[in-house]
């Protein structure tokens, strides 16, 4: 049992370089907390600056991190043609580095995946000061837990066994209960924190179980080894309910239906810009633990299909979670909750994605991180400009108190139409380049099943049927902000911080769906190693 | 108030109970030894390597009559804890509840050979959190209320509850019917040594600085959370403006100063 | 203040390419995990081979690796129909050759370079060509992947790069659509620096400038389209070509190019969008906004016509949508909100239709079994691709028929024929789909009305041409007699509808219903004749329902009514606009002398052989027409003047602008009708081959036989 002498010997200083993402962003949530402390004065929105800064060095963390990985093959007509041909595909491996014994692992998947986050850290704390400010509950901590979430979503994202994904899961998790809960004189804030934290909860144990279920028949929780286990113990009911649990609990997390009845509440009642992180950086951390523990570790064929398989399951609640989401989306008048469904309604889409990993699509996995990435910053963009519309008092969610925005702040409603059209997956947006990415995917999986099932095709068939029904309350919003005319005055919130954010992310939704090669190919080098 | 002393008491007496049989248990080297293990569904694996637990292990041992009656006791006992805990209405009854049920917990953490955590259960669990939890309870001492009333706004709400809960079931019995086997159980061919370093502080020290050194740290992030998020919600209420704050919730109507969420 | 800097500051960040750090990184650098490792790597100069005329050029391969690269095989690709070709695997009828010998393959030590040459020598009418160089080799750090399929001597894990061949391009030519496509959004980002208090007039010249400059181009793009040019000489029978790798990740190019059907589509676009433009003279409220989204529109129209890759036609087409759906939301009458999100709906239920065939065709093409030919889906730089969004190559190197598997009962490709069939009927709008027009056309304002009708209406027939005829011939053989059934209902009920109205726009958008049924049943026979007949139909049905609407439009403005029952004795008051009405009207029931008689001449004769019952009853929508035609002019114009209007319509005649607008596409139906032979040479351009392609298409004479009975 010498154990440690092993991990340190082995223990490459070089390894820090593939977490640095990670590190910058705790050190930075450290430091928030000691100058939030040690600091003078009633405002502390210049907190904000440092966690920016934390999060520009994460990004550098990041790319030092990504250049590190090294170099893959690009393109994923590659390997479509290679699996085409029904040819394994090409001997190019997929580099990527498994460290504290096997604890983690880094690839550009997780580099990716830290990338996302740090974007929706980014927009968020640039969201955040201004919009508590305005509503008084300023508090200097909110920074360091975006920063801490966002920690915990990097840990999940490079979680490589169980153990991780659960901690990284909670890490985040919790740091997102207290920020829903933040704005302590309104009841719905409290509401939905509560909400959140009891579904949360509730979900961490089924997640435990799960796991702890998973443990007891493959007899690890290392994802690696789970997944040379899985083939051999797939039938085991023990296993398959395990599997199960891990689904429902995941299902929590990104709000699928029927484990959806928290979000609107939750995210109603949020803080905004805490609603935006929840929707981007919660879901996507997520997603890359779905994607890494089914599309990718138990992306055996046998485990896949087949009435006990997860996919059969996954492939259900994808289309009840778009179906219903966008539906009840259709009701809401309350831009928060319309919002809310439509981001459950993503999370539909998003699962196709994952379903078409599992059954081997290439292109399944580069597709729900670019979905992810076009996703992240098209939704906190909506919800930035919700927050930025409200003032103390008034917080302007219905959609009639949008009418004539178009005519008063023509700036704003045109980031607020790109949005909306991103989130509708109308070209020229990111959005539209994530659908059709997610599409593709699932028709590749189609193809690969071709005679067997047209299982895949009647997915792509009913998500394209929901993405029309969704235009329709996506546009109600842009009808009122263009052909009615003003109701009343409004003075939002004159923050150049709210602006920066907005901008930004409406520039880059329309450069993602303009000129998406490069987003698209970084994503097709992301791929899970190992 | 009676319920709650009868209550009380059988928990201690149970208290009483595992305090008496846990060191027993520890001490039984060979015994039955065997049979407690074949109980723990592949015990933590000391180093993850451990053969799996599936069809081609070898045919498993059968747990000794004592071992079983001590772990379907406290195993039900842990289940009706927990199943009082959310159905008393009696804050204080449903804190001495999960106290029970803590308890119960340890007596299988040492059934399952994990000493330190048998240990660590009783004192920090039943022991720390349990007292703040009823100090927490006495000193609020919130009058009695209806349950927590979930939103089922709709119909469909329902329906698709329903629909979800009838789905889920038949999954659960569907798969268990598929089986044609129970998980099978085994002692993986552990030797003596190898049980008795199992579960003590040192193991459990090793492993956590080697092996699991990254959830460790992670944890302690995770603490740190906690507490800032604590502080954060429990922090008294400055004084900005409370009249336009009141009227700035988004319900509009906001009561005043109700101390946040919890 | 330094706000507006941020702002500025962001922008110009934005517009840098951020991804580009990581992205392109990528085939630089070495893997870290194997810095040790050797590696070959490819490089090929010059990144670009353009002739511009007949003469031969250098390519240079070289290894700037460290390990020795495998090099395969290195070919010319020509953009052509690959079933004729020599022995070397070159097409016979393309410009492109090797000057001598083909290179051979061999291993290329790191650092020696390999020197190929290229011949470009065209015939007479092959002014253009685009092609590229590919190399196959074994070197994995190319973006590229296997393309091996019938060679059976290379490793499995063969790569290929390969530079663009461009000839012909000198000058203007390959530009040519690129600005007429791109020039209106020039001119919209115009109108978006302008600051808001220039004056409305601005905006209206600004928009009138471009639209005029891109009808010059179109003028130029009419005089210059050669007539000679089919699929025979290369590259499919597309001229002014400009072609390149767009979306690598999805194996997207950016392809534009004309033929016969296109061109006409994209000077009749030219045509409208102009007339359109001085039809929004009189649009008052937010002027500035309304002429984006109305030069975004033309670009999006534009755009659709030629885009030759599928998947930039899918995002032309929905970017067409979206200033659609603001000019009428925005500027359209009482009922807007319903009217423009029924369009908006209708229209993109149609195009995710679209979408999903586009996928579904996408994953099909280059399978084994569909691929005819030597497989060459390669992008338009030699990068091998294993599946192709290229329309072109969708018609010529696939036939998705051979490996069409039974999805729910019904034959894969037949599903994707519906798929778009639907997609492209909605916006026709064929019976069942149609009920969004009336009700867009009531709302909009005049000159969104002529460009709905005048243009937009074609991309559907359009697409028909385009997708259902050319990339699944076998289907449309098998649905055609539905399509002509289609076609007539549309004739008649459409005519019907007309004479129920009391509306006069509402009328004339029935009239439009009834007048695409001509096309498809043209269509539907699939003969030359009955095709080119539809086409033209296309082009006059443009040109004469824009002369309707902008009339409609003319009362309107004047009596703020459209009631066909509030007027009469309009000619009176108003001869100019009476003589302009009534040859409007003429042209559209189909007088001979007008350009309509031409068409629906056409389209009667090439489908009477056909559908001879389905034609009758079509010919007796003419009466039908005329009926109400000519009832709605009697009303109007003739009998009494209704003092009601006196002072609105006296001493009110058309205006200059109004002038302008009108008696120029008068001329032009005028001299269609009476010398068509220009536009039909140019319309048979590129239907002759169509025609012939679809024709060999045909399913055993049987079926043909059974059909002609009907």
């Amino acid at each position: 049992m010498n154990g440690w002498k092993d991990s340190l010997g082995n223990f490459d200083p070089n390894a820090l370089m593939y977490q640095l993402p990670f590190l910058l962003i705790v050190g930075f949530g450290l430091l928030v907390l000691v100058l939030e402390a040690f600091s003078k004065g009633s405002s502390k929105r210049w907190l904000m600056w440092v966690a920016v800064v934390g999060i520009a060095a994460g990004f550098i963390g990041a790319y030092l991190a990504w250049k590190k990985l090294g170099v893959m093959v690009p393109g994923d007509a590659q390997v479509v043609l290679d699996i085409a041909r029904g040819a394994a595909p090409p001997s190019t491996d997929i580099p990527y580095r498994e460290l504290f014994d096997g604890m983690l692992i880094f690839d550009r998947f997780g580099v990716f995946m830290n990338i996302v986050f740090l974007v929706g850290a980014l927009l968020t704390v640039l969201l955040v000061a201004d919009y508590m400010k305005e509503h008084g509950f300023e508090f200097g901590e909110v920074f360091a837990l975006i920063l801490f979430a966002t920690a915990g979503m990097m840990l999940l994202a490079a979680a490589n066994d169980l153990i991780t994904v659960f901690l990284g899961l909670e890490t985040m998790s919790l740091a997102v209960y207290v920020l829903t809960g933040s704005w302590r004189r309104s009841p719905k804030s409290a509401e939905a924190a509560m909400k959140y934290f009891l579904m949360g909860a509730f979900a961490t144990g089924l997640l435990l179980y799960g796991i702890a279920l998973i443990y007891g028949v493959t007899g690890a929780t290392n994802l690696h080894t789970i997944a040379t286990e899985a083939p051999k113990v797939g039938s085991n009911p023990l296993f398959l309910i395990g599997v199960f649990l891990v689904i429902v609990a995941f299902g929590f997390k990104i709000a699928a239906v029927p484990f959806h009845m928290w979000a609107p509440d939750a995210y109603e009642g949020a803080p905004t810009p805490v609603t935006a992180f929840m929707a981007a950086g919660v879901k996507a951390a997520a997603f890359a633990g779905l994607l890494r523990f089914f599309g990718h570790a138990l992306g055996n064929e046998r485990l896949v299909w087949g009435p006990a398989g997860w996919g059969s399951l996954m492939w259900l609640l994808a289309i009840v979670t778009m179906t219903l989401g966008n539906l009840s989306a259709l009701r809401q008048d309350n831009i928060k909750r319309m919002l809310a469904y439509s981001s459950i309604a993503h999370a539909g889409y998003l699962l196709i994605g994952v379903v078409a990993a599992g059954f081997g699509a290439k292109t399944a996995q580069p597709a729900v991180l670019f979905y992810l990435l076009a996703y992240t910053f098209t939704t906190i963009g909506a919800f930035g400009v919700v927050a930025w519309l409200g003032n103390r008092g008034d917080e302007r969610l219905l959609v009639d108190d949008w009418a004539g925005l178009g005519s008063r702040h023509p700036a704003a409603a045109m980031a607020m139409t790109i949005f909306m059209l991103s989130l509708a997956g109308m070209p020229p947006t990111a959005g539209f380049f994530g659908k059709f990415y997610i599409f593709r995917a699932a028709m590749e999986a189609h193809q690969q099943l071709a005679g067997q099932t047209g299982m895949m095709m009647a997915l792509v068939v009913i998500a394209v049927v929901n993405s029309l029904i969704s235009v329709y309350y996506y546009l109600r919003i842009v009808m009122a902000m263009y052909f009615r005319e003003p109701a009343r005055e409004t003075s939002p919130l004159r923050s150049p911080a709210v602006a920066l954010a907005l901008i930004g992310s409406a520039l880059f939704v329309l450069q993602m769906g303009l000129l998406p090669s490069r987003y698209l190919d970084m994503a097709t080098q992301s791929l899970i190693g190992r | 108030m009676t319920r709650v002393r009868v209550i009380l008491a059988a928990l201690l007496a149970l208290g009483l109970t595992v305090l008496c049989v846990a060191p027993a248990l520890a001490a039984d080297g060979d015994g039955d030894r065997a049979g407690v293990n074949g109980d723990a569904i592949a015990p933590a694996a000391a180093n993850g390597e451990l053969p799996a637990i599936s069809g081609d292990s070898p045919a498993p041992q059968k747990p000794g009559t004592r071992d079983l009656i001590i772990f379907w006791t406290v195993g039900g006992l842990a289940i009706l804890g927990a199943l009082a805990v959310i159905t008393r209405k009696n804050p204080v009854t449903a804190v001495m509840c999960l106290v029970g049920t803590f308890l119960a917990l340890a007596v299988v953490y040492i059934m399952l050979l994990a000493h330190f955590l048998a240990v660590i259960q009783v004192l920090v669990y039943a022991g720390a959190i349990m007292v703040l939890f009823v100090f927490v309870v006495m000193i609020i001492n919130r009058e009695e209320s209806d349950a927590w009333e979930l939103s089922w706004k709709t119909w469909i709400g329902r329906g698709v509850g329903v629909a979800a809960g009838v789905f889920l079931a038949v999954r659960f019995i569907t798969i268990l019917a598929r089986s044609t086997r129970v998980l099978g159980l085994s002692d993986a061919g552990w030797s003596r040594e190898e049980m008795q370093h199992f579960g003590t502080t040192r193991a459990v020290g090793e492993l956590l600085f080697t092996r699991y050194l990254v959830p460790f740290e992670a944890v302690s992030l995770l603490l740190l959370i906690a507490v800032i998020g604590a502080l954060v919600l429990a922090r008294p209420h400055e004084k900005v403006g409370d009249a336009a704050d009141a009227a700035g919730s988004p319900a509009g109507q906001a009561k005043p100063d109700k101390g946040g969420a919890h | 203040m330094t706000r507006k800097v941020l702002l500025a500051a962001l922008c110009v960040a934005s517009l840098a390419p951020v991804g580009s750090a990581f992205a392109e990184a990528a085939p630089g650098t070495a893997p870290a995990a194997s810095e040790a490792r050797k590696v070959p790597r490819l490089s090929i100069s010059p990144s670009k081979l353009s002739f511009d005329g007949p003469g031969s050029q250098t390519v240079t391969i070289k290894n700037t690796g460290t390990a020795t690269l495998k090099v395969f095989e290195i070919r010319l690709l020509n953009e052509g129909r690959p079933d004729t070709k020599q022995k070397d695997g070159t097409p016979t009828n393309l410009p492109f050759k090797w000057d001598g010998s083909a290179p051979m393959a061999q291993d290329l030590e790191p650092g020696k370079t390999l020197t190929a040459k290229v011949k470009f020598d065209p015939a007479p009418s092959q002014k253009q060509g685009v092609g590229a160089v590919q190399v196959i080799c074994n070197d994995a750090n190319l973006r590229a992947m296997p393309e091996s399929t019938n060679d059976a001597t290379h490793e499995s894990s063969a790569y290929g790069a390969g530079i663009p061949l461009r000839a012909g391009e000198g000058g203007m030519q390959g530009w040519l659509l690129v600005l007429m496509v791109f020039l209106p959004m020039a001119g919209a980002l115009l109108i978006v620096l302008i600051p808001s208090k220039a004056g409305k007039n601005v905006f209206r010249f600004v928009a009138l400038g471009t639209a005029a400059v891109t009808m010059g181009l179109a003028v130029y793009l009419f005089m210059h389209f050669d007539r000679t040019v089919g699929v025979a000489n290369g590259n499919y029978g597309l001229q002014f070509v400009k072609q390149f790798v767009w979306i690598r990740a999805f194996n997207v190019e950016f392809f534009m190019g004309v033929d016969g059907l296109s061109v006409t589509m994209v000077i009749l676009t030219a045509l409208v969008s102009l007339i359109a433009v001085g039809a929004s003279w009189n649009i008052d409220k937010q002027v500035k906004g309304y002429f984006v989204m109305f030069l975004l529109l033309e670009t999006g129209m534009m755009g659709t016509f030629v885009a030759m890759d599928y998947f930039m036609f899918y995002i032309f087409w929905e970017l067409m949508l979206l200033p659609m759906y603001f000019l009428i939301g925005i500027w359209g009458g009482p009922r807007k909100e319903y009217a423009t999100i029924k369009f908006f709906l209708y229209t993109l239920a149609g195009s995710v239709l679209l979408l999903l065939a586009i996928i579904a065709l996408y994953y099909t093409s280059g399978k084994p079994g569909v691929l005819r030919g030597v497989p060459s889906l390669a992008l338009s730089d030699g990068t091998p691709a294993a599946h192709t969004f290229n329309i072109m190559k969708l018609t010529y190197l696939n036939n998705f028929e051979a490996a069409s598997s039974i999805l729910w009962g019904i034959k894969f490709s037949h599903l994707i024929w519906i798929g778009i069939f639907i997609g492209f009927a909605i916006k026709v709008p064929m019976f069942p789909f149609h009920t969004w027009l009336p009700d867009a056309h009531v709302e909009a304002p005049t000159a969104i009305s002529v460009i709905l009708a005048g243009v937009l209406l074609k991309m559907g027939t359009y697409g028909m041409f385009r997708m259902n005829f050319a990339i699944l011939p076998e289907a449309t053989h098998w649905a055609r007699t539905a399509l002509a059934v289609f076609g007539v209902i549309n004739i008649l009920y459409g005519a019907f509808c007309a004479m129920a109205q009391t509306d006069l726009k509402k009328l004339v958008a029935y009239s439009s219903i009834s007048h695409m049924g001509y096309c498809l049943l043209g269509m539907a026979a699939l003969t030359e004749q009955g095709m080119v007949g539809s086409l033209m139909q296309m082009f006059n049905h443009g040109t004469i329902t824009s002369m309707l609407f902008i009339l409609v439009g003319v009362i309107y403005d004047r009596t703020h009514t459209r009631g066909v029952n509030e007027f009469g004795g309009v000619a009176s008051v108003m001869p100019r606009y009476a003589a302009l009405f009534g040859f409007a009207f003429m042209a559209s029931l189909g007088l001979p002398g007008l350009s309509g008689f031409i068409a629906e001449f056409l389209v009667f004769v090439g489908a009477f052989n056909v559908y001879k019952l389905l034609t009758i009853l079509a010919v007796t929508g003419v009466i039908f027409t005329a009926a109400y035609h000519l009832w709605a002019l009697q009303r109007i114009h003739l009998g009494k003047f209704n003092p009601k209007w006196e002072h609105e319509l006296k001493n009110n005649d058309l205006n200059f602008r109004e002038m302008a607008m009108l008696v120029p596409l008068a001329v032009i139906v005028l001299i269609l009708g009476f010398y068509p032979m220009p536009a039909l040479d140019m319309m048979t351009t590129g239907m002759k081959d169509l025609a012939a392609f679809v024709e060999s298409a045909a399913p055993a004479a049987k079926g043909a036989a059974v059909i002609a009975g009907m």
